[in-house]
């Protein structure tokens, strides 16, 4: 229960598969704790003898069937059984007993399918369960209406209006929810791969620095794979299972770095060990613009200063950025200087030496994708005083 | 800029994408608020409530509906957002208890269920708290103090009933909070983690920056930009036919790399601190956003995405890959750490102190394998000693 709250406290880290593993083990904590309120106490309600003995045995053998599902790692599937055991639960109540808390467990299995945050299940489980919560008010409404209503035919009514409101206001609530997930998403996504662009320039660069002042690269360096052994056999030695293999993963690691890696996966006769270890290793890379060089350039970055601006200091819209239209001239015109002049994209010998001419700027500026960049009003007085920025600038 | 304002740059930029999107929130909240209202004020004088009160009714909907409507448009004057969202919360669950006292049958008391849903809209941890807390509050409430509206026969509190009510009322709570609490704390890691890389990307830049002018033989020359710009401007002024608007702004842009805001706000009494401010983007010898966007725009084609992209979970960068082998992952771990501490042509290398700040977050903590990271967390001083021996003898790289 621990590690289950802890895994709750830091959700935001996990893998949606490990998110939906806790969603589902909470989910059967609720069930547990409701099923053992609820059903001793309805062995006291007046029901038949078979239900009292049916919906306790159902009741057990879903719940193990979600629990089995859970720990062998089908965490979909014993999503699945957990609101059927649920959906079982709320349709017993509803239909046994009629009563006011019976119609409120439809509410509740509403409530756990949006726990689960998915909105293919909510509409696939919460559609026909909150259809049968009105049809069932519809056909029953004098078993769930107080004697007491003034307006006996308005009760069933306002049930029905507030289950069907409920309902949607939740979907709403996923479309938003969903909408702005993709939003944010989009918006990662795109600098993630800018981001790996970046990097691949400083790998070019750095490349052609050390190779220029004659430098030896890290994973070239004799005392740095001295160090690394050192540093992993250390480690290896406080493991609780000691690995055997250490020395020679680590003589694979090191050249792997002068080899063609994809040329290593493509042929067909290499021992599987091998090529596990490539695909593994490969990710770790040394200045291959790996997952370990984003890590350490970011690691990096986290103490490097940046100068810029506080002042909208992620805008990159002319129109976001400025306020004034004079200052959006001279942006436009400093643009069009930096494209024109400095190097912003890989020659045809791969380096970072591509400049554009007039034309290509054009182009770009006249491309749709630019439109995240510049207004139509931007480019248009671009394309009028053209010639001004190919002779001054 | 130190550690603290770069951290206090990607907190600012959290706040501004919550709000953001809670305006967005903020108008289908109305519209709900908007749609529920004539249901409501219909089955009030379906049950005879006087019209008075209908109306003390109709009004507070429509002020609660104006302050999100005034918190939406006027975004400038009325910036907190958080403000609106409070009075609605509040707002509402005193509408709809009223509600409940004044129609005082079983039926309407699930109306408290629907001011849960609505609230839950605005997708704010704090207020989903605050939401739970006024639902169980209301409910319990009227359980305790109302029980004849559950059943008109009992006048105790607690029968079998109430307590059914009251244990569902408490799971409904419990899981909808739980539920939000997952949501909103990885909506938050959202919002940090768009910031965290777009702060990540201008350093990123900065760097090629900086690598391609130690590389390149012909270096950026500010002065001439600064030059090009100001023979542009006259010559288009002398196009348009209008007197030179750019000059004046051009002699501050020069000069904001080494006056600050306040002194050049002195100096040219007729710019705003926002008029200086903006114009700081356009300097180029310390700011040099403009360049950034530039550069950034160049690559535009090589970053768009595939909607199905979008459908996958963000790729993030690991050294806990769930497949990788303990041996590659202490090997991945080892060289990460061995790389942050030797220099490099683009940096000086990190401090033992500066890595395990690094490593504190708490993010780290996923993405490195938990047993290596505290097996390094507990010998920190033996591995700090084996790396200080290797640097110590001037292994040159």
């Amino acid at each position: 229960m621990r590690q289950l709250i802890k895994k709750v406290r830091n959700s935001e880290f996990l893998t949606l598969n490990e998110l939906l593993k806790v969603k589902v083990s909470l989910v059967m904590v609720f069930l547990l704790i409701f099923g053992a309120f609820t059903i001793p106490v309805s062995f006291f309600e007046d029901f038949a003898l078979s239900i009292r003995i049916i919906v306790p045995s159902i009741f057990v053998l879903l719940f193990t069937i979600t629990f089995i599902a859970l720990t062998i790692n089908k965490s979909r599937f014993a999503m699945h059984f957990s609101i059927y055991t649920f959906i079982g639960l709320t349709i017993y109540y509803v239909g046994a007993s009629g009563q006011l808390y019976g119609y409120f467990l439809i509410f509740i299995t509403l409530t756990v399918l949006i726990f689960f945050q998915d909105i293919t299940t909510y509409i696939l489980y919460g559609g026909p369960l909150t259809i049968y919560g009105i049809y069932y008010i519809q056909t029953n409404d004098d078993l769930i209406s107080d004697v007491s209503e003034t307006l006996p035919q308005i009760g069933p009514i306002i049930y029905q209006i507030i289950l069907a409101t409920f309902f949607i206001v939740f979907m709403i609530n996923f479309v938003l929810t969903q909408s702005i997930e993709e939003k944010l998403n989009e918006d990662f996504m795109r600098t993630h791969k800018s981001n790996k662009i970046y990097r691949g320039y400083l790998m070019r660069l750095m490349n052609d620095i050390a190779d220029r002042n004659n430098m030896t690269r890290e994973y070239k360096n004799d005392d740095f794979h001295k160090l690394i052994r050192k540093l992993v056999l250390f480690i290896n030695d406080k493991l609780d299972e000691r690995l055997s293999d250490l020395d020679e993963v680590i003589e694979f690691y090191f050249f792997l770095h002068t080899q063609n890696t994809q040329k290593i996966l493509e042929k067909s006769n290499i021992p599987n060990k091998t090529r596990d270890y490539t695909v593994q290793l490969e990710k770790y890379l040394i200045h291959k613009n790996s997952d370990l060089d984003a890590i350490v350039i970011s690691s990096i970055c986290e103490f490097k200063e940046n100068p810029s601006s506080k002042f909208k200091r992620y805008d990159y819209h002319l129109d976001a950025m400025f306020q004034s239209r004079t200052n959006r001239i001279l942006a436009l015109a400093l643009m069009y200087k930096f494209l024109t002049s400095e190097p912003a994209g890989y020659d045809k010998w791969g380096r970072l030496n591509e400049i554009l001419t007039h034309n290509d700027v054009k182009k770009l500026f006249q491309s749709k994708f630019y439109r995240e960049y510049l207004s139509f009003e931007d480019v248009n007085f671009f394309l009028k005083n053209e010639s001004l920025y190919k002779k001054y600038l | 800029m130190s550690q603290f304002n770069i951290q206090s740059n990607i907190n600012e930029q959290i706040e501004r994408l919550e709000q953001k999107y809670l305006r967005t929130k903020t108008l289908f909240v109305s519209a709900i608020l908007f749609i529920i209202m004539i249901p409501i004020l219909t089955v009030l004088w379906l049950y005879d409530i006087m019209w008075i009160d209908i109306l003390v009714y109709f009004l507070s909907f429509l002020l609660i509906i104006s302050i999100n409507l005034i918190f939406f448009f006027y975004k400038h004057q009325f910036n907190n957002m958080q403000l609106s969202m409070y009075i609605t919360a509040v707002g509402l669950y005193i509408i709809m208890f009223s509600v409940i006292l004044d129609i005082y049958t079983a039926s309407i008391f699930t109306i408290l269920f629907l001011a849960y849903a609505i609230i839950a809209l605005y997708q704010d941890l704090k207020l989903s708290i605050f939401n739970s807390f006024l639902i169980f509050l209301s409910g319990i409430s009227l359980v305790l103090f109302y029980p004849d509206i559950f059943d008109s026969t009992q006048t105790q509190a607690i029968t079998p009933n109430t307590i059914y009510i009251m244990v569902f009322f408490i799971i409904f709570i419990a899981l909808l909070l739980t539920s939000s609490i997952i949501i909103l704390k990885r909506k938050r890691y959202s919002y940090q983690q768009v910031a965290e890389i777009k702060e990540q990307e201008q350093k990123q830049i900065n760097l090629v920056f900086e690598m391609q002018s130690q590389y390149s033989e012909k270096p950026f020359n500010v002065d001439e930009y600064y030059e090009d710009l100001e023979n542009f401007s006259k010559a288009l002024s002398n196009s348009i036919g209008i007197e030179n608007i750019f000059k004046e702004r051009l002699e501050i842009i020069k000069k904001l790399n080494n006056q600050t805001t306040e002194e050049l706000m002195t100096r040219y009494k007729n710019y705003s601190f926002s008029e200086i401010e903006e114009l700081k983007q356009l300097e180029l010898r310390m700011h040099n956003k403009i360049s950034k966007l530039a550069f950034k725009s160049a690559q535009y084609k090589d970053v768009q995405i595939d909607k199905k992209e979008l459908l996958f979970e963000r790729a993030q960068e690991t050294l806990n890959y769930k497949n990788d082998e303990k041996q590659v992952k202490i090997i991945a771990f080892t060289v990460f750490y061995a790389l942050l501490r030797l220099d490099k042509i683009y940096a000086k290398g990190l401090t033992h102190n500066q890595i395990m700040h690094i490593l504190m977050k708490n993010r780290f903590r996923y993405f490195i394998d938990e047993e290596i990271l505290d097996i390094f967390i507990n010998n920190q001083s033996k591995i700090k000693k084996i790396v200080n021996e290797f640097l110590s003898i001037g292994a040159s790289l």
